[in-house]
């Protein structure tokens, strides 16, 4: 699935597919730029979700925990400052992926062979300063 | 009658331990290269794991070097949150450990009010003023960006904070695109003074309230630069100074902009700063400036406790330990955990 978006009010339908395909799947990970709007996209789905903590990059805090308005747990990862696999799994990052709780995941390339095979897979794409390409695999 | 508190920290990166009696500090030790070589091994980053292997030296050293024994310890003070799970895990378990080696009580420290506390911290030999209540603290680092209104030494209330990034993050990110080693922020404050910090102009966040956002200035720069390199491929590398002033100063501008207005609503001119980001020259300049220019009273952490150590996590425990805030050996950490 393809969306190309202009405007950020846009993200909602992009973030409902995702939320959709979350049923199935627990994992999504989100590659993309510098930039291009990985945070601001899962922003919104926490917020479409039911979060209600304040939603920021864990870029220093690697794991941030959201609770929901059900009382649900979702995870929001970060791994662009993990430099080695055995960091990550030195915290128990493989605990977090089998607890079957919703985990949304930027910058995944250093931690890619330890996700199951069934994720849900979204890129975004700069195209511009203001549109976006993003496909949900 | 004295108080002698041990603090424990272990909620991020570093492992440390400090000892602090009637709130002098005594010692306070963060796990590094040296004290590993004392017991012979090496540093292993982050993770939980490497909080194991350092929570053991680190707490026997402070110990040490605090020239007192075991049993002068009245109560054991530990981070139980926010933090990376493993990571508090260790220092819970470690507390809970000793104080029932020790029998003696236990007190829960929320890592962010022992950010704030530091200003509490006494030295040996030198007098230092300490804020007055209800003060304002700007909390900046890593991974927070919020001004705390704070009411005594444990009632405290977030009234601003970040709705993306962190202002850390931003010195990181940015320092990252111009090709700068991690972290970013002692980089950019070091050429940051040997540029003009007017040479460009980035655009600052509109944000609600006293919430900060630096999510937008991070992307501006890096389509900023994008679109210089298209034209002159040594763009960064002839500004450099100049990109690092004028970036750093627009962080200092956004963050003492939303200070400012919390100062006025509140009417509060005690001012303190705390946290990583409080170690930036340009914002302590920028608040030494400002006590001049509106009459504030401003409390500048000493460097040593502006990243994450123990001694805080020991202040703020003294103060739970004269209002006997004991928990018990059932407690568990919390990753989510906000003033």
């Amino acid at each position: 699935m393809e969306f190309i978006i202009d405007n950020i009010s846009e993200l909602d339908k992009v973030s409902k597919e995702i939320i959709k395909l979350t049923k199935k799947n627990n994992i999504v990970v989100f590659n993309g730029k510098m930039g291009a709007g990985k945070t601001t996209l899962i922003k919104n789905i926490a917020k479409k979700m039911g979060v209600i903590d304040n939603i920021t990059s864990p870029t220093f805090s690697i794991i941030n925990e959201y609770l929901t308005l059900k009382n649900e747990t979702i995870f929001h990862f970060d791994f662009y400052r993990i430099e080695d696999i055995e960091e990550a799994l030195d915290f128990g990052v493989e605990d977090y992926f089998l607890s079957k709780k919703i985990c949304l995941i930027e910058w995944p390339q250093i931690i890619e062979p330890l996700l199951p095979d069934s994720i849900v897979k979204v890129n975004i794409d700069i195209l511009n300063n203001k549109n976006r390409k993003i496909k949900i695999l | 009658m004295s108080i002698t508190i041990l603090g424990i920290e272990s909620s991020c990166d570093d492992t440390s331990a400090a000892v602090i009696k009637d709130g002098v500090i005594l010692s306070n030790v963060i796990a590094n290269q040296a004290i590993h070589a004392e017991y012979g091994g090496v540093v292993p980053e982050l993770a939980s794991r490497a909080h194991q292997q350092n929570i053991v030296p680190v707490v026997d050293t402070a110990i040490t070097r605090a020239g007192i024994t075991n049993s002068e310890i009245d109560a054991i003070a530990f981070t139980r949150g926010p933090g990376l799970l493993g990571s508090l895990l260790v220092g819970t378990s470690f507390a809970k450990g000793f104080a029932l080696a020790k029998n003696i009580p236990m007190v829960e420290v929320n890592h962010l009010q022992g950010h704030i506390l530091v200003h509490f911290l006494k030295d040996k030999d030198k007098e230092k003023k300490q804020p007055e209540f209800p003060f304002l603290c700007l909390l900046v680092s890593g991974g927070h960006s919020q001004i705390v209104l704070v009411k005594s030494h444990l009632e405290m209330k977030t009234i601003g904070e970040t709705i993306d990034d962190a202002a850390g993050e931003a010195f990181d990110k940015c320092a990252k695109v111009m090709g700068l080693p991690y972290p970013g922020g002692p980089v950019v404050d070091k050429l940051a003074k040997l540029g003009d910090r007017n040479k460009f102009k980035f655009t600052k966040p509109r944000v609600k309230d006293l919430n900060y956002s630096f999510s937008g200035l991070k992307t501006a720069f890096l389509y900023f630069l994008r679109d210089e390199l298209k034209t002159n491929k040594n763009f960064i590398e002839e500004n450099k100074n100049d990109l690092c002033a004028s970036l750093q100063h627009t962080i200092v501008e956004i963050l003492l902009d939303k200070l400012k207005k919390a100062a006025k609503q509140t009417g509060i001119n005690e001012i303190a700063l705390s946290g990583g980001v409080s170690a930036n020259s340009g914002l302590r300049d920028a608040m030494i400036r400002s006590s001049k220019h509106f009459g504030w009273n401003v409390y500048l952490p000493e460097f040593a406790y502006t990243t994450d150590n123990a001694a805080m996590i020991a202040i703020t425990g003294h103060y739970k330990y004269i209002n006997k805030e004991f928990v018990g050996q059932d407690i568990v950490p919390k990753a989510r955990f906000s003033i």
